[in-house]
Formats: structure tokens, sequence, C-alpha cells
């Protein structure tokens, strides 16, 4: 029995069932119109005698049963039914509603002297390829004995016979010996056809199976992206597709000689045994890089094999392979597989694809973990900046608001300079560590369904003071009452403090600035429209990297870190949307927003 | 005039926050952690408590409110659950901190930015003090 997945007698995959019904059906409609044709034909232009009437009967008895089964097979495709059996059941009607019309296209066309006796050659092809095992030669037996029931019953007189071939001794179907040479001759043709097709069916029904198999590992461990699971899916896919005994899965560490055993299937191992390669000859040349085949008792010598609990009489080694060798597979049988060299080549395949999921998984989890360490970093840092800053910051201002007496002119206006650089000192941490935020995914708020309004009306408030102390008009046109899109609530809240804030910053004593919000099928969007010192044309593809300024905002004397759009930019990407901006010098400048709708 | 706790253990903030509150004639005593705050609070019996957010730990100023806030009956801090807290964060985005596992609501009175505003922050503390008088 080879160890291939599955015998050859369990059932076909079911998408493969259905098309061969299909095909089925497509031939006899062929074969059904052909024997009209043919009919027509041989009696009209090669005057043969043929018994034309019971012949048309025949073809359109087929093309009935035709249609019936076609309606069935369309129905079973149609709502996928896979009851188990069902189609071997009807593949299996099928073939002796063939046999039956086969058998009477026979008689009719003189019995075992009928030139359509070759038909009974394909047949046996035909259903050697559909059917494994020994049911092909049921079939022989099957139809062999009608033949000679047909030849006998003819040459009896129990049955008409009908002369085909003009010329041809009337009474051929009576002669013994000529019977016996073609019942002879259809025996050894059906039976060599039959073992010829079924030698090229099994190889070729192992590789399909192989290959749906291998289908089947791929996706179920590239499903995930956590490394036990990937293992753990790979051990129980091998076990399923191979029926071994047991499966293990050993992953090599770091110190690049232990290896550790990740995952199992099957019963009978140790715990928790690590496997140093060096001390085992077997594991070290499968580190190498090689599949290694052993038999039981050769296995049992070898060092990472003593001690199993369980009968062995075949062990497999196979290295998942990458760039280098990730760990080995280990595939224990219990019965000694037969075609080991097919065997190691479809595990192979499995464990090239199981090193690709393993790799990936890897990859995924140090990527995890630096990115962690990362923004744990960042946090770390800016927060052990922020502490001196705001202690320095606290105390000056307890000077400055004359607390501890008062101060002279110039003592309040060191100190004033002292609390300004503070101050700039920590609108820079904090910057720093908002857009740090804001490129960290562990820091981000899941996105949620929120309306854009309520926010932007939030700012708008906020930013009402700072706006009237430079008499700036504030205007705004909110016309996107309760929509929503997929955001955080903190990052649009940046969005737009940020837009409105620089909007007021860069604008001069008596200028004006609109905030507008509207929507239409799609996006929401959002427009930032001063009077301020504007943006030089040149500069403006280069807003949003960090520490940026443009050159006239640098040298305006206007505070400002360069982080802000940044910030902006960084979470109109992680909304899916997308910024605009146009000004002009001396003019004003907008700032268009858009983000997708999230209803 | 009231007497007052500071429990921070940056002392620098500790000082600044000693001198705002004693400029507006309060009385102040000081804790440089969470462990020697929840002892002093018993010892001095305070109106009104300044916590800082982080102290040994992230979450170190929330546990010690969660204790003093304590619902408890048999609580030691059962004398001094409505003594009013002020809470000194550093934290001034929306960027919520988880202080506790259960806890969704805070049990503090107010919030207060670092660097302290001194006349905004006094103004504070004396709106807490008269709320608690009345």
């Amino acid at each position: 029995m080879d160890y291939a997945v599955h015998s050859e007698d369990s059932p076909p995959l079911p998408q493969d069932e259905i098309v061969y019904l299909q095909r089925l059906v497509a031939t006899r409609w062929v074969a059904g119109a052909l024997l009209v044709l043919a009919t027509f034909f041989s009696v009209r232009f090669l005057g043969l005698l043929l018994p034309e009437f019971e012949l048309y009967v025949l073809a359109v008895i087929i093309l009935l049963y035709n249609l019936a089964l076609a309606a069935i097979v369309a129905r079973v495709r149609r709502q996928s039914l896979h009851i188990s059996g069902l189609s071997k059941r009807l593949l299996e009607f099928q073939i002796l509603l063939d046999l039956l019309s086969l058998l009477v296209f026979v008689h009719f066309t003189g019995g075992l002297t009928s030139p359509g006796l070759a038909l009974l050659f394909l047949h046996a092809i035909i259903v050697t390829i559909l059917v494994g095992g020994i049911a092909p030669y049921m079939y022989i037996l099957v139809s062999l004995i009608s033949v000679v029931l047909i030849g006998l019953f003819e040459s009896e007189g129990f049955l008409a016979h009908f002369i085909v071939i003009p010329y041809v001794s009337a009474d051929l179907h009576q002669n013994g010996l000529f019977l016996l040479i073609q019942v002879g001759f259809l025996a050894m043709g059906m039976l060599a056809a039959a073992a010829i097709t079924s030698s090229i069916m099994g190889p070729l029904r192992q590789r399909e199976r192989q290959l749906s198999a291998l289908f089947q590992i791929t996706e179920s461990v590239s499903e995930s992206l956590e490394v036990d699971t990937v293992l753990g899916r790979l051990a129980e896919e091998m076990s399923a597709a191979l029926r071994p005994q047991a499966v293990t899965v050993h992953l090599l560490q770091l110190d690049g000689h232990t290896l550790t055993r990740r995952a199992t299937v099957g019963y009978g191992f140790p715990e928790h045994a690590d496997i140093d390669n060096r001390n085992t000859n077997l594991y070290n040349k499968a580190m190498a890089g090689q599949i290694v085949s052993v038999s039981g008792a050769e296995a049992r010598r070898d060092a990472a094999f003593a001690g199993l609990g369980m009968e062995l009489q075949h062990i497999i080694l196979v290295p998942m392979i990458n760039d280098r060798t990730l760990g080995i597979c280990s595939v224990y049988f219990s019965i000694r597989p037969d075609n080991v060299a097919a065997l190691e080549g479809f595990l192979k395949a499995i464990a090239r694809v199981g090193a690709n999921a393993i790799e990936r998984a890897m990859v995924h989890a140090a990527l995890q973990r630096a990115e962690q360490q990362r923004t744990q970093f960042v946090h770390i840092v800016t927060h052990e900046l922020r502490s001196p800053v705001t202690g320095a910051q606290s105390l000056l201002r307890v000077l400055t608001g004359d607390l501890l007496g008062t101060l002279s002119e110039q003592q309040r206006d060191i100190l004033s300079r002292l609390s300004r650089r503070m101050d700039a000192l920590l609108v820079l941490i904090n910057d720093l560590l908002a857009l740090a935020a804001a490129r960290a995914r562990d820091f981000q708020q899941p996105l949620q369904t929120l309306v854009l309004q309520d926010t932007v009306e939030v700012v708008i408030n906020e930013y009402c003071y700072q706006a009237q102390e430079k008499s700036i008009e504030l205007l705004t046109e909110l016309d996107a009452d309760g929509i929503k899109a997929l955001v955080t609530e903190d990052g649009w809240q940046r969005i737009v403090s940020n837009l409105v804030g620089n909007a007021i910053k860069y604008t001069s004593e008596g200028g004006i600035v609109k905030v507008k919000l509207s929507a239409d099928h799609e996006h929401i969007s959002l427009l930032v429209v001063d009077t301020g010192i504007g943006i030089p044309a040149d500069n403006i593809e280069k807003l949003g990297t960090d520490f940026y300024r443009a050159d006239n905002a640098r040298s305006s004397g206007i505070l400002g870190t360069g982080l802000g759009l940044a910030t902006v930019k960084q979470f109109v990407n992680t909304f899916q949307g997308q910024m605009v901006v146009n000004s002009v010098v001396g003019e004003g400048t907008t700032f268009t927003i858009s983000i997708p709708r999230s209803e | 005039m009231a007497k007052i706790l500071v429990v921070d253990d940056d002392p620098d903030i500790a000082l600044a926050t000693k001198v705002a509150l004693e400029s507006a004639g309060h009385e102040v005593v000081e804790a440089r952690s969470s462990r020697e705050g929840l002892d002093k609070v018993k010892q001095e019996n305070p109106d009104l408590i300044v916590l800082d957010v982080m102290m040994d730990s992230a979450t170190a100023g929330f546990q010690t409110a969660l204790a003093l806030r304590s619902q408890d009956p048999n609580s030691e801090f059962a004398a001094h659950r409505e003594t009013p807290i002020v809470m000194l964060t550093s934290i001034h985005e929306t960027t919520k901190m988880r202080f506790g596992p259960d806890e969704d609501y805070l049990p503090v009175d107010a919030f207060v930015d670092k660097p302290i505003d001194p006349a905004k922050f006094i103004g504070l503390v004396n709106e807490l003090l008269t709320k608690q008088n009345v």
C-alpha cells in the first residue's frame, strides 16, 4: 500500500467526481449523436444491413437517459452535495447503463460478428480511468459474461441475429471456434487495456492527491503569522496527509546545534527532549540539508531515537530549508512505505512550504518585537526629557509670579527669557512624542467611526481666544453634520488643531481664517483657508517632512518645530485620506484634507 | 488657611507647589513617595492632597488615589475618603491611561498639567477647599 495520501481505493476528491460525471455526460451526447449519424450513413451510403429503427430507438433512449443524468449532475453541482458515496454510486450506475447500451448495440450490429465489439475495449479503458482498484476487473468479468451469453443466445436462436456486414457467411455466428476466438481476443484485449490504463492511473491519482494535499498544507500554514501556530498546523497537515504513526517538528536554536521540539502529532515521545545534532548522526546529516530515510533498526541505534516508546519500521527526517536549514520535520512510520523515493519528493515539497511559512512568522515576530522596543524607548525618553523641563518651568513661574518677592525689571526679563526657552523645549518634546506616537502602531487607539464635525467645532472654540487676540476673523462653514469617518479621536483632533493653529499663527493682525467642512458621496473634506504669509511653490512638496519649515516661515520669527505637518500627514495616511496644499506667497494658503466616509 | 499634603518624588515640582501654596497662606506638608504619602495622610490629616501621577511607577499616583478612595468600610483611609485630591499630570494630550483594572472613573477631583501655573493652581485649590467646607 502506498503511503502517499490514502490508498487507491478511497474516493477521488469531490471536485474531481463532478468533473468526471460531467465529462461522461458530454461524451454520451456525442456517442448518441454519432450512433444516429453512423447508422444513417452506414445504411444509406454503405449499404449495410442494419436494423435502423432499433438503432435509432437505442440512440433516443441513450440521449434521454443522458438528459436525466445531466439534470442530476447539474443539481448535485449547484447544491454542492457531497453526500459520501453519492458520486460514486452515480458513476457506477452510469457505467452499468452504458454497458447495457453497448451490449444492446453490439447485439443489433451482429453480436459476436459485430465490428462494434471494439467499443468494449474503449469502455474498459474509460472505466479503469474513472474507477480505481478492483472494480474495473469486475466490470470486465460482467461484460465478458454478457457478451458470451449474447453470442450463445444468438447462436442457439433465442435471440435474433442481425447480419450487418454483407458477404459475411450467414452462420458465422454459430461457429463455435469463431465464437471462442472472438471472446478470447475480447478478454485479452480488455484485460490488457485495463492493466495498462491502471498502471498509468495509479501514479497519476497519487500525484493528484499529493498536489491537493500540498495545496491544503500551503493554505493552512500560510494563514497564520504566529510561529507556534504555523508549526502546529504543519505537523497536523502532514499527519493528515500521510497517516503515519507520528510527526514531530524541531526548530534549530540560536546556538546552532540544539534542536528543540516545537510541535508533535502522535504519542510515545518523551517530554521536552532537546536534541544536540552534534551527538546524533542522523539529525546532523539532515541539518546539512539532506533528506534522511532509515529503517527501524538503524534508527533505534541512533541516540536521538533511543527510548522512543513505539514500534517503528521507518523514519524519514526532512530538513526545512529556506536560505538556511531552519529545522527538521520527522515522520515516523509503523509500516514501511512502498515508494520511498516518491514519498521523499513529496515531503521535500511540503518542507519547502513549511520553511517559508516559518520564516515569515519569525520575521513578523522580530518586527513586532523591534517596534515594541522602539516605542517603549521613545516613550521613556520623552518622559525623561519632559520631567526636568516641567520641574524647571514650575520653579521659574514661581519666581516670575512674584511669589518670593518682587523682582527687578532685569531679573524679570531674564527669568522670562528662561521661561520662554523652556516653553519652546516643551513644545518640541511634545511634538516629537506626538509624531512618534502617530507612527507607532502600538501607541495608536483603534480606529472608530466618529462624527468629524463635532471635533472641528471643539477645536474652533479652543482657538477663538487666540484668533481674537490677533484680531483675526475666524469664520466657519460646517456642512457635514452627523457624517462619520473611520478615524481615531486623537488623530483627527490633532489634524484639525494643527491646521487651524498654523493658519492663525502664520496670519498677521486683521487677517481671515476660514474653516470649511463638507461632504460628498465618498469623502469628507476639511478646508482651512488663511490670508497669511503663504508658502513658496517649490516648498510645498517638502511640507510634512520631519522638521521641515518653509523658507519664509523660518525667517519670519514665528516659532515652529516643523513637526506639526509631519504629524498631520502621518494621521491623514493612517486614515486613508489625502492632503492637498494650495498657496500664493503673501496672499494666503489653503490646506485641503479629504477622508473617506464610513457610510 | 488649610493643611495641604503634597506627594511628589520630584523635589523641584514639590518646591514650586509648596511656595505657591504657602504664598496663598496654606500650611504645606511634603512626602516623597506614595508609601510616605499614605503614611502622612494618616499622621497629618490634611484638608487637601496634591498627588503626582507618576512616581515610583507609571501609575503610582492613581494607585494612591484609589487606596485613599477605597469604598471598603474597614479601609485604613476611611476617615480621609472625602479629602479632595488634585492630580499633577504631564500628559496633556488626550491619551487615556489605564490606571486600574476595573476602574472606569477617576477618583480625583481635578487634574493639573505640569508645569504649574501658580495663579491658576492656587485658584483651583482654594475653590476645592471652599466646596469642601460647605
